[in-house]
């Protein structure tokens, strides 16, 4: 099945460019933390200017973001072992699929050709879009290198990966992105640490019966099936304006998922009170109310 | 026990349909489940004698556990005076928790309808986490959030009012909400696996 060849050949493709790189550390572990400000107010943050490095790729391995997990880095790809995976950790791995991706380079510079032919400009419009997101959170936007206001806390974004991939279940190709955030406070401690994944999921979730385990962490915006591609002639040579309004949206719901985790100013703020001014409905417990 | 997921899902998932080609056809996963008839007395508060432990034995890295809710489970006589199916964890006893997720796992054809709300070590309700903070992570919904001192248990319970569509405008559910399904915990422990 030409499915089962492609999924191998790309295993194989990564696997041998990661070990070509890898090194001995131990996969790198990061729980991840739902934002919490604490004591301080937020209504600000600088976010890193870099957010958007390298270009697009358009990945020919069928990717399901279940599993990725900033918590437990080996579990991505199959066939790199534990170690290669650790090199960067799990986001490390997505890198290395991209690297592998690049191999293929003729796919990837006919996106990019085609993306640039139509001025597309994707820091343009993740920060654009960033800004919109956390202003409707209530917070105000600084870019380094813009402006000297100081803000209340810093986001870092790493935006690793963001193109067209090969979906799940023999749907075609949808845009995808792959994002690390992390917000500090100005003291340099970590007030939220997360990723954000942006793919489609195919058309049945889970192949495993009995559905499987809780899978990864990463908060997971969907792709709608209208965003879908049949192959790489369809994305650079057919509308244009379809490739790009697909690309665009992987940007901008990577940006609505940042915002989304800053949600409310933290889990803290939102979960509802104590049993004694607890909400209307809340079950009671115990004795005396 | 911890579970650490391996997804060779690419290449099994290949592997399964060719499988599934030569065998009979698998089961259809289970539908929706749209009432709940418990099989134990349902009281009108969370019983916390019979909750799952969420320490590991070496409390370290990521823990889960994953709860079947269904006739058999604790069941309590939720805000809108119906019957729902629920699951009490133990926080963790050892080690440095620093973030917990819990709520339902999605399987293909339902999930359990996630009520997530901390009790104090007396059994009195800490925080209810409303649905809107809750966010598609891997194969669940789910409200991560940090354990504060005087929390002492977190219980996933079934939401009748959201089984019975009237959860709110605007909430389209990952897959069919049901009264039986799958609830979950999972810590996330300061230090690394060894």
């Amino acid at each position: 099945m030409k499915s089962v060849h492609r999924t191998v050949a790309s295993a194989a493709l990564v696997a041998s460019v990661a070990l070509a790189g890898c090194s001995t550390s131990s996969p790198t572990y990061n729980p991840v933390l739902p934002f919490d400000p604490g004591e301080a107010h937020i209504a600000s943050f600088n976010v890193n200017g870099d957010a958007v490095a390298g270009k697009a790729v358009a990945l020919n391995a069928p990717a399901d973001y279940s599993n990725v997990a900033l918590s437990n880095p080996a579990i991505y790809a199959p066939g790199v072992s534990p170690v290669a995976a650790g090199v960067g950790g799990a986001l490390g791995v997505l890198l290395v699929s991209a690297i592998a991706a690049g191999i293929e380079s003729a796919r990837n510079e006919r996106i990019n050709n085609f993306l640039y032919a139509q001025g597309f400009d994707a820091k343009k419009v993740f920060y654009d879009a960033l800004r919109k997101e956390l202003g409707a959170e209530g917070y105000a936007m600084n870019v380094d290198g813009e402006g000297a206001a100081a803000a209340d806390a810093g986001l870092e974004v790493s935006i690793l990966q963001y193109g067209y991939q090969l979906a799940p279940v023999g749907s075609g190709w949808a845009p995808v992105a792959v994002a690390n955030v992390t917000a500090k406070s100005s003291a340099g401690d970590v007030l939220m640490k997360d990723t954000v994944v942006v793919s489609a999921r195919g058309a049945v979730p889970v192949l495993a019966p009995g559905g499987s385990g809780v899978g990864g962490d990463a908060l997971r915006m969907p792709v709608g099936d209208d965003l879908m591609f049949a192959n790489v002639d369809e994305i650079v040579e057919g509308d244009p304006a379809r490739s790009v309004e697909a690309l665009t949206y992987a940007l901008e719901a990577t940006a609505a998922g940042v915002a989304r985790l800053l949600h409310n100013g933290g889990i803290e703020q939102a979960a509802a009170g104590t049993a004694e001014t607890g909400p209307a409905g809340a079950p009671t417990v115990g004795g005396a109310q | 026990m911890k579970t650490t997921r391996v997804p060779v899902r690419a290449l099994a998932g290949a592997l399964t349909l060719l499988a599934a080609a030569c065998a009979t056809a698998p089961e259809p996963p289970p539908g929706p489940s749209l009432t709940y008839e418990p099989t134990l007395p349902c009281a009108p508060h969370v019983s916390v004698a019979t909750a799952t432990s969420l320490t590991p034995e070496d409390p370290t890295g990521r823990y889960d556990v994953i709860t079947p809710v269904n006739a058999s489970s604790s069941c309590l006589v939720g805000p809108v005076g119906t019957a729902e199916g629920y699951v009490a964890y133990a926080m963790p006893m050892s080690g440095k928790p620093v973030s917990i997720s819990a709520g339902a796992i999605v399987e293909p054809g339902r999930m359990l309808a996630p009520r997530v709300f901390t009790l104090t070590a007396d059994g009195q309700v800490a925080r209810t986490f409303p649905r809107a903070e809750m966010m598609a992570r891997g194969n669940a919904l789910a409200v991560l959030f940090r354990p504060r001192p005087d929390e002492r248990y977190v219980v996933v319970s079934a939401d009748a009012a959201a089984v019975a569509g009237a959860a709110g405008a605007g909430e389209t559910p990952l897959s069919p909400y049901s009264y039986e399904g799958k609830a979950f915990a999972r810590v996330y422990f300061e230090d690394p696996a060894k």
